[in-house]
């Protein structure tokens, strides 16, 4: 999956969960620029705020995004302001329960059937730690990958339309999440997009889509 | 037989955070590198500077460093000297007598195994840049060259590039267990040379298990 940092304003979107005490609500960061970024931030403050362990899962959409499904530590009902809805994709309300099922794709997110291959993520350059070896003059640039990764889909002619939705989202720079199913059980790489190439492939009426990607990005 | 790489630490011969490599406390006796040396002959340093029973050992199956000694001690590492010899943290090692990396030790690794082709002439001075053209380096000249393919695990490969084995002065052991320098007459022997580039990285395998990069060495002319 992919999710994109989209240019939309993340910090005007509210969600509050009432898990029986009072609603608390959680002001979505300007930080949090993604589906994947205001997750993580929606984890954290749940999890804080009403106990238990919070998780969260993605399901692929008949329009090739990313429906959202957050599993609540302990049973609350929740309730998304107009941003949130927008760019999360869930109902204005839900009833009490662990499970908060959104409604539609979340903004920024590209999930194609074949799934995203990205390979050749070894971990950034360090930008100031371990210099310090005899005579070491790094190769490369501090704080990004040394090498690009490479990401690799197929996309069917649904999926190159939600490729344009996602890309027509992005901000500048264009940043993204880009889950890799293979290495750690599931690991999420952040990294400069670069160069989105499709390739159509006619015959099964099917494109290609390669992304030239560096991990590791300087102002995070 | 396997091959590895060994980093040369650098030290100034003072105990600083500013000099990364060069300094641990054991026991409440500090022990500091005197200067830039091949780790193994490093460790023979900091531990006559501990004395007593202290030691440091590899450990194969860590791919990490055991400290020890003969009742429990206190260990602290300065600078960056925990991620060389592949702990996560610099403090916090108390009351045992022993302790043993919980990472991949950045200045060592026993790599699956090595290629390296025939010496080439590096006479020349070159002045190379990255294709992504953020970076230069200035490869020097007057020296052997020896281009070299290594070949990892995906567990070494996430550390390997930014770890103390692929920038500066390394030991190379095309076979670990000859433990002499490379000569003319001992030809598998270790080699003392400085990283030019690392490049051409490939991985193999439906979940990346192997990976592979291109290495070319200099080696300085006596």
């Amino acid at each position: 999956m992919l999710s994109i940092r989209t240019s939309d304003d993340w910090s005007a979107a509210t969600v509050t969960f009432d898990d029986g005490g009072g609603p608390v609500a959680i002001n979505i960061g300007a930080d949090s620029r993604s589906a994947y970024d205001a997750m993580l931030q929606i984890m954290d403050e749940g999890a804080a705020n009403h106990g238990g362990s919070w998780s969260w899962s993605w399901a692929a959409q008949s329009d090739r995004g990313a429906l959202i499904t957050i599993t609540a530590g302990v049973a609350v009902s929740a309730t998304f302001n107009a941003a949130a809805q927008s760019l999360l994709g869930f109902s204005a309300s839900y009833g009490s329960g662990t499970t908060v099922a959104a409604a539609s794709s979340a903004k920024g997110t590209l999930d194609p059937a074949a799934q995203l291959s990205v390979r050749g993520a070894w971990g950034t350059l360090p930008g100031d730690e371990t210099a310090g070896g005899t005579g070491a003059l790094r190769m490369g640039s501090p704080g990004v990958s040394m090498f690009p990764l490479r990401v690799a889909t197929a996309l069917d002619a649904v999926g190159t339309s939600r490729l344009q939705s996602v890309l027509d989202a992005a901000r500048n720079p264009r940043q993204g999440w880009l889950y890799q199913e293979h290495i750690g059980g599931g690991t999420w790489r952040l990294a400069a997009l670069g160069a989105f190439q499709l390739n159509h492939n006619r015959r099964a009426n099917l494109w290609g889509l390669t992304i030239e990607a560096i991990g590791g990005l300087i102002d995070g | 037989m396997g091959s590895r790489i060994e980093a040369w630490l650098y030290s100034e011969g003072s105990k600083t955070v500013m000099e990364a490599t060069s300094s641990f406390t054991a026991g409440g006796t500090d022990a500091i590198l005197s200067g830039p040396k091949a780790i193994d002959d490093a460790i023979t340093e900091l531990v006559a500077d501990i004395g007593g029973a202290f030691g440091i050992t590899w450990r194969a199956a860590s791919n990490a460093y055991e400290f020890d000694d003969s009742g429990a001690f206190t260990l602290t590492f300065t600078g960056n000297m925990h991620k060389v010899f592949g702990f996560s943290t610099p403090i916090g090692h108390t009351g045992q007598s022993s302790y043993t990396g919980d990472q991949q030790a950045l200045g060592r690794y026993d790599v699956l195994k090595l290629e390296c082709n025939a010496l080439e002439d590096g006479a020349s001075v070159d002045l190379a840049q990255y294709r992504h053209q953020r970076a230069e380096v200035l490869a020097f000249g007057n020296v052997d060259l020896y281009r070299a393919r290594i070949y990892m695990t995906q567990a070494q490969a996430t550390s390997f590039l930014a770890s103390y084995c692929a920038a500066g002065k390394v030991r190379v052991y095309q076979d670990s267990d000859d433990t002499t320098a490379y000569s003319a007459t001992n030809p598998d022997g270790y080699i003392d040379a400085w990283v030019v580039a690392v490049s051409d990285l490939t991985t193999d395998g439906i979940t990346e298990e192997v990976v592979h990069c291109s290495m070319v060495l200099a080696r300085p002319r006596s």
